[in-house]
């Protein structure tokens, strides 16, 4: 794990320099840590009240009133299918993409960290691919993987 | 000098000259088909002129050149008082049309392609041409004036040309004709112009001076042209007012906050100043509404132009007239509307309005008219489109409905005029390559109805053959903030949209009992008289099913129960709340997409104390309840319903059960009930040996059952009647061979669902047909019929005779090959009995649930499969008589002996039963009847083979 990949030297420099200095909004479900790109994200809350939407799949937690606009809320434990206990209150991660806001339902928010492109891996195939299907890849910190959540993706998935 | 120009002046212009050609396209509009007016032409010349002026500061040569040629063109009109030509028109029409895609081709070139040349030449031409045919000119000056453009010599001079061309040519006429008038004078003194006005289409004749007669002179004509005062408007980016209206939104947000938190809070400043806040947001908002407001004739206006030249094409006069063009609709709806409005008043042209040569014929003057009104109503804008034609032709509708399989043909005569009329709405009922073959008008009026649904509006048609067509759009003055019905659920509150709902119903359990009931687990109301499906938000939401549900509601019924009452496509449905709130202006906030696949939430809101609701899609919950099937499966629903219907009716039996002097529960099957009636002993008046009611303007029998089965033994009368002379009794009202009795019972219970047969026949006892478990109780099934037999002393066969006969019938057929029979019968209970009856005899009964079941199995069976068939009369989709007939249609089945088996038994039917070729028509529940003509029938048929 700790020498660099191949593929990683292969890397165009173009897509080096892109990815370099990208600051990353960490935080934590269910103990595992998890990074977005600081740029998809609008906002970090407290939990706010949220209304109940019937029918929807179960990862789709509600709507939330984030000052008069609505964001829907999503909540990752839910949709990576993990069976961990949720905990007594969630933090809001908002996102905006397309004009609408998701707000990602964590149990802790961590540090906004720079990541530089060496630290860079892709998602290991042995990741379940219920959680792999959001990811990007992850970032070796010293102590920490951190896994990318493409909240693109996320969207996709509500999407289908 | 266009270097000096920055890009935003150039898209000021852009903006400023479409501006001004909206407005000049209006002014012609008005001009067309109208006695002069001197304050449009010069409004007319003076915009036209500014364009010209703006035209060539930015260096649009070829815009300057044709708005030269209007303005020189317009010059002798607007100094002579003139009338002018349709031709004129259209040439002034083509040449706006030309500048308007040059103005486009130079904002957006890579959008817009480059006009081309010959087309500016063509189209200048033609204005000349048609200026010179109205003032009798010589020719070979516009030619001569044409091969110049032609040559693009585009000088001053060059235009000069032009000038002294239109100036001597209208000198030239003026010399030469004597009624020649002055700028000033009255225009309806003067009658002899439009006879001057040379006609250059022979098949239009004088339509200016017969327009302008028609429609006579309306105010309008001499009001200022909108829009003159320049300084006393700005243009400004709708992107801003968008803002401005979310601004607005979140501010009557914040608002009812405040409002809330000041009702809890006893802080009479607070109030009052929350009141203050309350009447500025509201005035706010509504002055913020008014920026995006538009008038309707904005579009309107257009279909005067659009008209026209499909008048022209079609070769037929056509007027339309514009009523409350001044009513204001939001930019966004106006632009919505459009689409749908031009494709109803095209099917008016096309279709509904008939050629001069057919209107004649049918009396009407040749000039058709269309009317468009438009005006506000209650929260909402009317539209209102009409036409003088020929209407739908209802016969031809449906037979076009059948052929395209959008209903069976069963069903046709069923239809009202109105619901033949909803047919064009459905989707695929007709499409463009059959437009000119068929004079329905519903080309694509599917698409109408949906995109005027899509933004909250409803659509109406009305239509009188020969008389013409109406058809009503409503359409919501906003889409942002729409009045709502707020309801509860459990913890969570929803909005229901205020332009659905009918109308809202609380049941307890007073009325209830009788008012809800329930259908194969399903609840329905009866909503005066009729039949209103409920969908309980339990099932809705979290897809709940059945028996679970009736239970709920029943204890429900004790607290009351709230019902919704939505409209929908296919009729009205109640929707079953736990509470309602309240009704609020709320602002639709869209949802992200994936919410769509849910179907049942078209949008959410922010309600006062900031808590998110989600707003109701009425449909989307018709069609989760399975309600609305027909919009999204291009099927009838009401043929599917009641197949539906049919086919729960044989499942289980709806049974009215009522008690008797003995005790105990006694039932007969609801579909023999007409009405339940109550009387009172004083009532009652003897005609011979019966006892009678007045009812109805007739006479009714009154049976008593306690006395028929022997539970009174104190037959007197008198008795009855001397000791409860003014209390009720329940009457069943009964309906047989055309006549009604009723049946006097103790009290009547209830009416139950029974999915078990009858227990231990009964057929010593007259009366009594068996033993049967209904809910959980067992009832005693009476034969009504029998008794109503026994008393009328009709068709009477001794029960002694019975036994034997079909004792040795039942032998005859042990002995050969057993008898099949196919059996069409609807009713569940009356299947049930006949095919016990039958298979009592060792025959082989196939039973379908009706006629056209019936006819389905027969063709896919094999020849010679069936001995028999068996059927009721009245039943849905196809009835017994269509049935027998279809039998009859088809060679190799005509052979097959038919029976009717029917509770109708008039001499009318009994008479039409023959004509179809039904070999006998028998009485319901008549069992050795029955099995006799069986027997008989098929014996006739071994014998003539």
């Amino acid at each position: 794990m700790n020498e660099p990949r191949p593929t990683n030297e292969r890397e165009s420099p173009a897509q080096d320099r892109n990815r370099e200095a990208v600051q990353f909004s960490t935080f934590t479900v269910a103990g595992r840590l998890y990074g977005i790109d600081v740029r998809s994200v609008q906002e970090v809350t407290k939990s706010l009240p949220i209304t109940n939407v019937p029918l929807a799949p179960i990862y789709i937690h509600g709507l939330i009133n984030l000052r008069g606009q609505i964001a829907t809320a999503v909540s990752l434990k839910d949709l990576f299918e993990l069976k961990e206990p949720a905990p007594p209150e969630f933090m809001n991660v908002v996102c905006r993409l397309d004009g609408f806001l998701i707000s990602l339902l964590v149990d802790q928010i961590g540090d906004v960290i720079e990541l530089s492109s060496d630290a860079f891996e892709p998602t290991p195939d042995t990741v379940s691919s219920q959680v792999a299907k959001f990811m990007d890849g992850i970032y070796k910190t010293p102590g920490n993987l951190i896994s990318i959540i493409d909240v693109r993706r996320v969207l996709e998935v509500l999407n289908d | 000098m266009s270097e000096l120009l920055s890009q935003e002046s150039y898209q000021e212009f852009y903006a400023e000259s479409e501006e001004i050609m909206g407005r000049v396209s209006q002014y012609l509009t008005e001009l067309d088909g109208k006695k002069q007016n001197p304050n449009l032409i010069d409004s007319f010349y003076r915009d036209i002129h500014t364009v010209k002026g703006t035209a060539q500061l930015f260096n649009f040569s070829e815009i300057a050149q044709i708005a030269h040629a209007m303005e020189a063109s317009l010059e002798p009109v607007r100094r002579g008082n003139l009338v002018l030509s349709s031709d004129w028109i259209d040439s002034l029409f083509a040449c706006l049309d030309l500048i308007v895609r040059l103005i486009k081709a130079a904002k957006e070139p890579s959008q817009n392609p480059p006009v081309e040349i010959v087309l500016i030449h063509f189209t200048v031409s033609r204005l000349i041409e048609s200026v010179v045919r109205y003032f009798h000119a010589d020719v070979l000056v516009a030619k001569d004036t044409f091969m110049t453009i032609e040559r693009q010599e585009r000088t001053s001079e060059d235009l000069g040309r032009l000038d002294q061309m239109f100036q001597s040519i209208s000198k030239n006429h003026q010399q030469n004709a004597p009624l020649h008038h002055p700028y000033l004078e009255e225009p309806q003194t003067d009658p002899a112009i439009p006879t001057e006005v040379p006609m250059s289409n022979p098949t239009q004749p004088l339509p200016i001076y017969a327009e302008a007669n028609l429609t006579g002179a309306s105010g309008k004509d001499d009001a200022n042209p909108p829009g003159q005062d320049s300084n006393s408007s700005i243009r400004v980016q709708v992107s801003l007012l968008d803002r401005l209206m979310n601004l607005v939104g979140e501010m009557v947000l914040v608002r009812n906050q405040v409002l809330q938190y000041s009702h809890e809070h006893e802080d009479f400043t607070l109030l009052n100043l929350s009141q203050k806040l309350d009447l500025v947001t509201s005035e706010l908002q509504e002055e913020v509404m008014k920026t995006r407001m538009q008038p309707i004739g904005s579009i309107l206006s257009k279909f005067t132009r659009f008209v026209r030249e499909l008048a022209r094409d079609l070769e037929k006069q056509i007027e339309i007239s514009i009523e409350g063009a001044e009513t204001e609709l939001d930019k966004t709806l106006i632009e919505a509307i459009k689409d749908p409005i031009t494709h109803i008043i095209r099917n008016a042209c096309d279709h509904g309005i008939e050629n001069p040569a057919e209107r004649r014929q049918r009396g009407k003057p040749p000039l058709g008219k269309i009317r468009v009104r438009s005006q506000q109503e209650s929260g909402q804008v009317v539209i209102e489109v009409s036409d003088d034609g020929k209407g739908l032709d209802s016969k031809k509708l449906l037979s076009k409905a059948i052929e395209k399989k959008l209903i069976t043909p069963e069903k046709g005569p069923t239809l009202t005029e109105r619901e033949i009329y909803q047919l064009v709405f459905l989707p695929g009922f007709s499409t463009a390559e059959h437009v000119s073959e068929v004079s329905g008008r519903g080309v694509g009026m599917d698409v109408v109805k949906t995109n005027i649904e899509k933004i909250g509006g409803t659509v109406d048609l009305k239509s009188e053959p020969s008389r013409g067509t109406t058809i009503r759009l409503k359409i919501p003055l906003t889409l942002a903030i729409v009045p709502a019905l707020i309801v509860s659920y459990q913890e969570s509150r929803f909005a229901i949209p205020q332009v659905k709902l009918l109308e809202l119903v609380r049941v307890d359990s007073a009325e209830g009992q009788y008012k809800l009931e329930f259908l194969q687990g399903k609840p329905v109301f009866r909503l005066r008289g009729n039949l209103l499906p409920l969908v309980s938000l339990d099932e809705v939401l979290k897809e709940e099913q059945g028996c679970n549900l009736q239970e709920k509601l029943k204890n429900q019924i004790e607290n009351g129960i709230n019902i919704v009452v939505l409209a929908t496509d296919s009729g009205p449905f109640g929707l079953i709340v736990d509470e309602i709130l309240d009704t609020a202006d709320i602002v639709v906030k869209p949802l992200a997409k994936f919410f769509k696949k849910l179907l049942i939430y078209s949008g959410a809101t922010i309600m006062g104390d900031g808590s998110v609701s989600l707003i109701f899609d009425v449909l989307g919950i018709a069609t989760k309840a399975n309600l609305a099937l027909n919009r999204t499966r291009n099927q009838d629903t009401t043929q599917l319903a009641s197949h539906l219907r049919a086919r729960a009716a044989l499942e289980s039996q709806e049974m009215l059960s009522f008690g008797l002097k003995s005790g105990g529960h006694f039932s007969i099957p609801l579909c023999l009930v007409q009405r339940l009636e109550e009387f009172s002993q004083s009532d009652i008046e003897t005609s011979g040996n019966y006892r009678i009611v007045q009812y109805r303007n007739a006479v009714l029998p009154l049976i008593s059952l306690n006395k028929m089965l022997g539970f009174d033994p104190s037959t007197n009368e008198g008795n009855v009647a001397a000791t409860s002379e003014s209390q009720k009794f329940p009457v069943i009202v009964v309906q047989k061979c055309n006549r009604l009795f009723g049946i006097e019972v103790n009290q009547i219970i209830d009416i139950l669902m029974a999915d078990h047969e009858i227990e231990d026949p009964i057929h010593d006892k007259p009366g009594i047909l068996g033993n049967m478990i209904i809910g959980k109780e067992v009832s005693t099934v009476i034969d009504v019929l029998g008794l109503i037999d026994l008393i009328t002393g009709s068709n009477s066969t001794s029960p002694k005779k019975e036994g034997s006969t079909s004792g040795s019938l039942s032998q005859k057929n042990t002995e050969s090959k057993p008898l099949r029979i196919l059996f069409a019968e609807d009713t569940g209970f009356f299947v049930k009995q006949v095919k016990k009856i039958l298979l009592a005899q060792g025959y082989v009964v196939t039973h379908a649930v009706d006629g056209e079941e019936a006819f389905r199995i027969l063709e896919s069976s094999q020849p010679g499969e069936f001995d028999l068939v068996l059927t009721d009369i009245e039943m849905p989709r196809m009835t017994g008589f269509q049935l027998a007939a279809k039998i009859k249609s088809i060679k190799e089945f005509a052979q097959i002996p038919l029976i009717a088996l029917t509770t109708r038994v008039r001499e009318a039917d009994i008479e039409k039963g023959k004509q179809v070729g039904f070999s006998r028509y028998l009485e319901k529940l008549k069992s050795d009847q029955l099995i006799e003509a069986i027997q008989e029938v098929s014996h006739e048929r071994t014998s003539t083979h």
